[in-house]
Parts: C-alpha cells; sequence; structure tokens
C-alpha cells in the first residue's frame, strides 16, 4: 500500500536517511523503531511530503507521490500525527478537529466523525469548546490522533504517540491505536521510541540507526532479537 | 453642553475616524507579520495604490462611483497583494528575514516611483464622492462623509471578523499562522493561504486610501510613507499578529494623535505615533492583545 524506496535524505550536509526502503501492507500495523535522532521523525515527515527527499521514492497505492505536495498526500488518503501532537493550541478543540477534516466537505459525513472522535475519546467531548493548548498531554495526544483521523486517513503516521506520557497513558493510546487499525481499518505506520509497546502491537517492524535500516522483520522476532533487546527493550 | 465637553467630544470622534483608517491599514501589517513574520514595508503603498485606483475609477465612471471605486480598489489591490507575495517574498521565503524585509522596502520604493513616473509628484485633488453635509448633535459636527467613512471601515472590520473567526478559510489562516507544517498536514494548501492573506490585507488598505481621499481631498503618490509607518506601529501597538490588537491599536492611535493635535499642537502629529511606539516598547512590548508571548516547543 505504501513503500519507500532507496530515500536519500539531507538536513544541509547531514545524511538524515540512507538508502532507507520499506513498505507497509494494508491493514498492517508497523513499527519503526530506534534511538533519537536516528531519522525515524524524518522518514514520516518525507512521506508525507513535509521534506523533501535527494533520491529515491515513495510510492503510495501505485502512484509515486515524492514530489506531490503535503496537502495533496492528504487528500490522498495519508493522516500524519506528528511527533509533539502539534495542535493548534490557541483554538478550541472543536475547532482543531474541523480543521482536521479541511478536506472534506460533506457536512454529514464531518459532523458523524466528530461524533465518532467524542465517543472514541469522551474527555475530548468534555472539553470540545477549550483551548487546546490548555489540555494535558494525554489529551492533547489524543485530540491529535482525532485530528489525523478527521479527514478519513487509510494510512496513518504516528510519530511517538508516547512521548512524555505517564505509563498507563501510554498504554490507553496504544490500545487506541490498535482499535483504529481493527475497527477502522486504518493502515498504521509507528515510530517510537518506546519499543516494547511498539512491537507488541505492530505486526512488523523496522529498527532505523543513524539513517539506516539495520534490521527487519516480524515484529516478534524483532521483539526476541537479543541485539534489539539490548539496544532498546532494556533488556 | 460646555464648550470644553463639545470640544473633547469633536476631538474623540475625529480620532475616532481617523483611527478607524488606521486600522483598516494596520490589519494588513498585523496579518501579514502573522502568516509569515514578515513586516511588509510596502503595504504603505498598497493603500496608496488602492487611493489611485479609486480616482481612476471616478475619472471614468464619474464623481458619485463611489461603491464601484471601492470595490475596484480593493480587487486590484489584492490582486497587486497577491503579485507582490509572488514574485518578491515567496522565493525568499526561506532566506533570513532581513533579505524579505530589505525587499518589501524595495518593493516599496518601486511602486511609489512606479506611480509617480505615471501621475508626477504632485497633489492629485481627489474627486468629491460624496456631497458634504454637515450634521451637528449637541455641537459636535459629523459629516455625512464622516459617517460613510466610519461605517464602511466598521463593515470591513467586521467582515474580516466573520471571516477568520467563522470561516474555513479563516480557520485556515489561523491554522498557518500558527504552525504550517501542522496545517499542511490537514490538507491546506499553505501558499493559497499565504495568497489569500496578502489579499484581504491589500483589500483592506485599498478601502483606507480611498476613505482618506475622500476626507482629506488629495493624494500622492507619497501618502503611503507616514500613515503605513503609523498604522504599523498601531499593529505593533494592539500586540503585532493579533487582529482585534490591530482594531484597536488603530483607534488608539487616531484618538492620541486627534488629541495631541487638539490639545496640544497640530505639528506633533506626527511624532505621537513614535512616542506611542517607545511607551508600549517600554510598558508592554508584546503589544495590548499579545500574540507571539510563549515560544512555541
Amino acid at each position: 500500500m505504501l513503500e519507500i524506496k532507496n530515500l536519500d535524505v539531507y538536513y544541509g550536509a547531514i545524511h538524515a536517511l540512507d538508502h532507507v526502503s520499506l513498505s507497509v501492507q494494508q491493514g498492517e500495523i508497523v513499527s519503526l523503531i530506534g534511538a533519537n535522532g536516528a531519522g525515524k521523525s524524518t522518514t514520516l515527515r518525507t512521506i508525507s511530503g513535509l521534506i523533501r527527499a535527494k533520491k529515491g521514492e515513495v510510492i503510495f497505492e501505485g502512484q509515486s507521490i515524492a514530489k506531490t505536495p503535503p496537502h495533496k498526500i492528504v487528500e490522498m488518503g495519508i493522516g500524519h500525527v506528528p511527533e509533539g501532537r502539534r495542535v493548534f493550541a490557541r483554538m478550541s478543540v472543536e475547532e482543531n478537529l474541523e480543521l482536521g477534516a479541511y478536506i472534506r466537505s460533506d457536512k454529514a459525513g464531518i459532523k458523524s466523525s466528530m461524533q465518532e472522535v467524542y465517543d472514541r475519546f469522551p474527555r475530548l467531548f468534555e472539553r470540545r469548546k477549550q483551548k487546546a493548548g490548555t489540555l494535558s498531554g494525554g489529551e492533547q495526544q489524543m485530540l491529535a490522533i482525532g485530528r489525523a483521523l478527521m479527514s478519513k486517513p487509510r494510512v496513518l503516521l504516528l510519530d511517538e504517540p508516547s512521548m512524555g506520557l505517564a505509563p498507563l497513558l501510554v498504554k490507553e493510546i496504544f490500545n487506541i491505536v490498535e482499535e483504529i487499525n481493527r475497527d477502522q481499518g486504518v493502515t498504521i505506520l509507528l515510530v517510537e521510541q518506546n519499543a516494547h509497546m511498539a512491537l507488541s502491537v505492530a505486526s512488523r517492524g523496522y529498527v532505523l540507526e543513524t539513517g539506516r535500516i539495520v534490521l527487519e522483520g516480524a515484529a516478534k522476532d524483532l521483539a526476541a532479537n537479543p541485539e534489539v533487546q539490548k539496544a532498546y527493550l532494556g533488556a | 453642553m460646555s464648550e470644553a465637553l463639545v470640544n473633547f467630544l469633536q476631538q474623540l470622534v475625529n480620532g475616532l475616524q481617523l483611527g478607524s483608517i488606521y486600522a483598516l491599514i494596520a490589519l494588513g501589517y498585523t496579518m501579514v507579520y502573522g502568516i509569515i513574520r514578515l513586516i511588509n514595508f510596502a503595504h504603505g503603498d498598497v493603500y496608496m495604490v488602492g487611493a489611485f485606483i479609486g480616482f481612476f475609477v471616478a475619472g471614468w465612471l464619474g464623481e458619485a462611483a463611489i461603491i464601484p471605486a471601492l470595490l475596484l480598489a480593493m480587487i486590484g489591490a489584492a490582486l497587486l497583494g497577491v503579485t507582490i507575495e509572488r514574485l518578491a517574498y515567496r522565493p525568499l521565503r526561506s532566506a533570513p528575514r532581513l533579505a524579505a524585509l530589505t525587499t518589501a522596502i524595495g518593493i516599496s520604493l518601486l511602486l511609489e516611483n512606479l506611480v509617480r513616473l505615471y501621475v508626477g509628484p504632485n497633489f492629485l485633488a481627489y474627486p468629491e464622492m460624496i456631497k458634504r453635509v454637515n450634521h451637528y448633535f449637541g455641537g459636535v459636527l459629523i459629516s455625512n462623509v464622516y459617517m460613510i467613512v466610519f461605517g464602511t471601515a466598521i463593515v470591513l472590520m467586521a467582515g474580516l471578523q466573520y471571516i477568520v473567526v467563522k470561516t474555513k478559510a479563516g480557520k485556515a489562516m489561523r491554522a498557518v499562522a500558527f504552525d504550517k507544517d501542522a496545517a499542511r498536514l490537514m490538507g491546506i494548501n499553505v501558499d493559497g493561504i499565504i495568497s489569500l492573506t496578502f489579499a484581504l490585507g491589500s483589500a483592506l488598505a485599498a478601502a483606507a486610501g480611498i476613505l482618506v481621499g475622500i476626507t482629506y481631498g488629495r493624494i500622492d503618490p507619497y501618502m503611503g510613507i507616514i500613515p503605513g509607518l503609523k498604522a504599523f506601529v498601531a499593529a505593533v501597538i494592539g500586540g503585532i499578529g493579533s487582529i482585534p490588537g490591530a482594531m484597536v491599536g488603530g483607534l488608539v492611535m487616531g484618538i492620541a494623535e486627534q488629541m495631541v493635535v487638539g490639545y496640544i499642537s497640530s505639528s506633533l502629529r506626527d511624532a505621537v505615533a513614535f512616542f506611542l511606539l517607545i511607551i508600549i516598547l517600554l510598558i508592554k512590548p508584546t503589544g495590548l492583545f499579545a500574540e507571539f508571548t510563549q515560544e512555541k516547543v
């Protein structure tokens, strides 16, 4: 469904991604794990078109999107929950969700999507008139995910949803990620430093190290791999 | 009413009118700053071009053509603003800010001199689009020109406020102003929204240009310099980036200027703006409606 081939990305002279290739099949949850600065976010930002690759291909449902502007990529069906949530802090929860549905014009459909988000995250419903900046970290993460779902993506790129959250909340967020995948059939590419959680929900995984994919395979094999355990699972 | 009170109210009324014009211009500064962090020093000249478009439209269609003049000037200035952004600022989007700022000053000089080339350097008498009728309310003079100028300014500002707060495009503008990448991830065409911002700001400036022409009866190619600077100061006083701030800042500026002219000396007319600027920078540098206070994480 989504495939990247031999991606080379530079920040000035820094080689951020070096021949990165990965693929995500329809219906999967795929995790991309790695340390801080390994290039995980860069990979997602390149898929969304926020950064341009110097070389390589990004193919979504058979179409090359390496030169497509980001807003068109959203229209094609790729949603992206960015690192650090990036909610519109000065706007209300409701306005954030409305912006999530920016590419849609079916008013009734938008309303029912919003209701779905509120059903999934009742706390957002309670705070729908509140400014997003006044929400807690966990609530902001829920809002960021809900906002991305408002565009009805077929693929969701999730960038460090667990960042800065208490362990219980992390578990809640990951449950929701699984639910979204299972109930709504949304394919998910998940980037995480919390490798344990990321591999527990994924079917497959990739390990990124200083811009290179060093390991890939079934999530449970990766979780059992001694190198992965040593480097990322604190075993 | 006592003479002192009548005098005070008269200054207040005049100040509100002047201030509503500053506010219209200040909105363009603040919106553009809010969205691309650029102080668009060519904005005062877009206001001037708007006044001239109105001047020529009245020349073709007759003096009474205030509504077509206003509409065509707003459309023409919107196109001009969008073109300036597209050709001069967009290529510099990722360049150091100073480059775009210098370019803005260059565009300002270019517009002034192009208009000067075409119409000459002298004042031109503005067509009398409205036949002045004076009304007195308890001794305070409020002419029909005043009512039309102030009323137009208020209607335009209310319209802008509606667009920004209620419409989808307005929400997209606020999103882009807050976080461009996050806005892109919503499917917002950021370049399109930046163009829209320039179009709206320029259209309001053009309206201000015509209202000034009607009020003071004369225009020239350099008429945008001082009002442009004052409106910029008004935007800073209100809190640059804040739309309500620009409106309030403009009104404060107009009233302060008129009070100083009325009670102290008209030779201090242009000094007031900069005096206010110094005061606000000392007391509350982020402006009355601070928009840019906390650093984004």
